[in-house]
């Protein structure tokens, strides 16, 4: 009895062994590692609506570039930090004061690879002759893995980063949401060993909040109401002792819907 | 008390040749299509370096035995014990002397190869000398076609090797049990075994405690000359393989063992996890067997396991020798309950279970034999009876067979249908590959797209491994490795979970989303690549 019973059991498999090799996979096992990331961010952009097949192919097989900012901002919002760096400023906080950071343009982009963290955009601020001191708007990879396009700025000594962006103009009369998302790379942070990185925020050059990242935060959210409009963003990124702070941010200023 | 076992009769003798003959065939003609992991291609390098220094031991011996020369050569992956890195070498000089094998890739193989052969064949003249001619082949071909297994057998690295020394150390340790010439069989085999891997750590105390049962029931022969013979023979194997060991015996032993016990946690996926710190989750070899093994094998394994273990309770002629398979087939999986126990490659690292797992499949397969009801479906004649048998183990083995072959170049991306096969596995987030190993597996598409060379970002695969396949001409040899990602042509990223940074690293240099060619298997992507039309140079 029990030889029949495994025989069933070889019939079946060899059943199922035709299934995979003639079936249809699945979606989920056709996308690419980095897709079902980008698919799993809950605020993710607006085809994440669309059914998976769907996705599939419009990563895959799409007749125009998909940029990383298409792709991984989500909505529509007013205004988005990573979209004003050109015009933003830099500086490096010193004990003699603060120090410019020159924004360059077609600068080399070094490195690469497993554990090299978020790679430098060509167009940057630079920070020193250190390859890492460097501010900009690139992808970085969070404790979930998942990916931000985010505007990395880490301090690699105790020196606070400071930068400071405009709002325009046109937005300025309406009521808005400040949404202030950031991570930290994730090898930095999953060992969960690191000390937290302070940010403070101003708003039109009035102090608005402290908040920290701690390890295990992942990629974290903060809002704020806006009652009254600013005219800048300032973000001060302090590193509170710990090597290897790959603190990377971003804001969106969204309007509020009206009840 | 314990069956003597019974002398090889010629029959059996071919047999395993035979079988062995079958498997380095099989495997030296599928081995071209697989490509160089990582880790191969450091031993590859090893063995130039050993055999450089096997060359010089023959033309100047007084120099080569200085201590800076076996320094200088021997502290190369000297995180390894050198038996098998050794082979490897002396088939490399056989390689640069007469060109015997074609390739540096296939002679640094061909040692592998042919201890998983001999591995084979020895489950087969164990099963038959233990129990039956029917549990020496179902078992000997179950080992066959395990596809990871199987898979893994091709690579000169240490993971199917050390599982065929387990085996041959086991076997003479349960011939030493009746017959005192075995005895320094085992100690020389044994020592060889540690001088393989340190997996070997793990056999001791499964003898030791399977020869406190055995002489517990077995009052005239109490004498531990086997393990007399692993103190002094094979430790002296152990320390004349080495010659690192002799020079600074006790400080390297002692970096030796440190290095391992407190190894670096590497990165690996389970159930949708990216884990890379213990404690890992207990049920990972348990599953990751049961998701690696041809399903109708896994059934047959389990079946013989459990008969194993009820007849190792047993006092009669083969509990001794089933008690002895049950350890060695339980222990290299109970190891990873330990909290500390690093999980790298996953099902390679309980290879050494495997023939011993066979060897209760293939006394399942006996058992289940022995107790159907074939004769009215086959006749009562005795010819009828084994054509029978023969088609009965045929449809066992078909699945495993099938699987076998169609893994063959994506071995490490092989699933069973429990898990639904390599699409199901992704499904639930297991491993899809590791080691870098598709680079040969692009060589089409890298001809098409840079039909006048330029540069690669390789990914997880070496730079060694890379010379090596243009060195055979399987790759183009106008295609160079890129020092920075953006300056590559090309971009590869492996599709393991901790490997999505560099997907996004791509996604900034070339400022768009989309693959240019996706490397699958069964559908589902192992290798993707990125095409950068502004390459940085």
């Amino acid at each position: 009895m029990a030889l029949w019973i495994v025989a069933l059991v070889a019939l079946l498999e060899l059943g199922l062994l035709a299934k995979q090799s003639f079936g249809v996979p699945s979606e989920a096992s056709l996308r690419h590692r980095a897709q079902e990331m980008v698919a799993q961010i809950p605020d993710g952009p607006a085809w994440q609506n669309m059914p998976r097949w769907q996705q599939t192919l419009t990563l895959s097989y799409a007749d125009q570039a998909i940029t990383p900012s298409r792709l991984l901002d989500s909505g529509r919002p007013l205004w988005r930090a990573s979209d004003s760096i050109v015009g933003a400023q830099v500086w490096q906080i010193t004990a003699e004061g603060p120090m410019a950071c020159p924004w360059q343009t077609q600068q080399a982009v070094l490195g690469g690879g497993l554990g090299f963290g978020a790679l430098a955009p060509t167009s940057r601020f630079v920070c020193g002759a250190h390859p890492a001191a460097w501010v900009g708007t690139t992808i970085e990879e969070d404790v979930t893995l998942r990916p931000r396009h985010c505007i990395h700025q880490q301090p690699l000594d105790s020196r606070p980063l400071r930068m400071q962006v405009s709002l325009p103009a046109p937005i300025a009369h309406k009521a808005t949401t400040l949404t202030f998302g950031a991570t930290l790379y994730y090898e930095d942070e999953r060992q969960r060993t690191g000390a937290p990185v302070r940010i403070d925020l101003a708003l039109s050059g009035r102090p608005h909040a402290q908040i920290h990242h701690r390890d295990g935060d992942g990629y974290r959210v903060w809002r704020w109401h806006l009652k009254s409009m600013p005219s800048t963003l300032d973000v001060t990124v302090t590193n509170m002792g710990a090597p290897r702070r790959s603190f990377c941010w971003n804001a969106t200023l969204d309007e509020e819907v009206q009840p | 008390m314990m069956q003597a076992p019974v002398s090889t009769t010629r029959e059996q003798w071919l047999s395993a040749l035979g079988l062995v003959l079958l498997t380095v065939v099989l495997l030296v003609s599928t081995h071209s299509a697989i490509g160089i992991p990582r880790d191969e291609s450091f031993y590859i390098e090893a063995a130039r370096v050993y055999g450089r220094w096997f060359a010089l031991l023959f033309n100047q011996p007084t120099q080569a035995l200085s201590d800076a020369a076996i320094v200088h050569s021997w502290s190369f992956n000297s995180e390894h014990p050198p038996f098998v890195k050794s082979l490897f070498a002396w088939c490399w000089l056989i390689e640069a002397r007469w060109h015997v094998f074609g390739s540096e890739r296939l002679a640094c193989r061909f040692a592998p190869m042919v201890l998983h052969s001999v591995a084979v064949g020895l489950v087969y003249l164990w099963g038959t000398q233990s129990q039956c001619r029917r549990v020496g082949w179902f078992a000997a071909l179950f080992y066959l076609l395990l596809p990871r297994v199987f898979y893994h057998a091709h690579l000169a690295c240490f993971d199917v090797p050390i599982a065929s020394m387990v085996l041959i150390s086991a076997y003479a340790y349960w011939r030493s049990l009746t017959r005192t010439r075995w005895v320094w069989c085992f100690g020389i085999v044994f020592g060889l075994t540690l001088a393989t891997k340190h997996n070997s750590w793990l056999v001791p105390p499964v003898l030791m405690v399977h020869w406190l049962i055995w002489a517990r029931h077995t009052p005239t022969t109490r004498r531990a000359n086997w393990f007399w013979s692993m103190l002094i023979v094979s430790v002296c194997v152990f320390y004349l393989s080495w010659p690192l060991l002799w020079v600074r015996p006790i400080e390297h032993l002692r970096w030796y063992a440190r290095f391992h016990m407190q190894h670096e946690y590497y990165n690996m996926a389970y159930w949708g996890v990216n884990y890379f710190k213990p404690p890992f989750p207990k049920s990972y070899p348990w599953v990751m067997t049961g998701f690696t093994v041809p399903m109708t094998s896994l059934a047959l394994g389990v079946m013989g396991l459990i008969y194993a273990i009820r007849r190792s309770v047993r006092v009669d002629a083969h509990a001794s020798t089933f008690a002895l398979w049950t350890g060695l087939a339980l222990v290299p999986l109970l190891v990873y309950l330990l909290p500390h126990t690093p999980i790298f490659g996953g099902t390679k690292h309980w290879f050494p279970a495997y023939p011993f797992f066979s060897l209760c499949a293939g006394s399942a397969f006996d058992r289940l034999c022995a107790r159907a009801a074939l004769g009215p479906w086959v006749g009562a004649l005795e010819h009828r009876r084994k054509v029978g048998l023969a088609l009965a183990a045929g449809l066992l083995l078909l699945p495993a067979s099938i699987e076998t072959w169609r893994g063959r170049r994506f071995g490490l991306s092989y699933y069973n249908a429990l898990a639904g096969g390599t699409r199901g596995a992704a499904d639930k987030g297991m491993n899809r590959t590791f080691w870098g190993v598709h680079a040969v597996n692009l060589a089409p598409y890298l001809r098409r797209r840079l039909p006048l060379g330029g540069r690669i970002w390789l990914g997880d695969t070496t730079q060694q491994a890379w010379q090596l396949l243009q060195a055979e001409g399987l790759v183009p040899r106008t295609i160079i490795p890129a020092g920075n990602l953006a300056d590559a042509d090309v971009i590869l990223v492996d599709e393991e979970h901790h490997f999505a940074e560099v997907h996004y690293q791509a996604w900034q240099v070339i400022g768009d989303t989309r693959p240019d060619h996706v490397l699958t298997f069964d559908g589902v992507p192992i290798v993707t690549v990125y095409f950068n039309p502004h390459p940085q140079r």
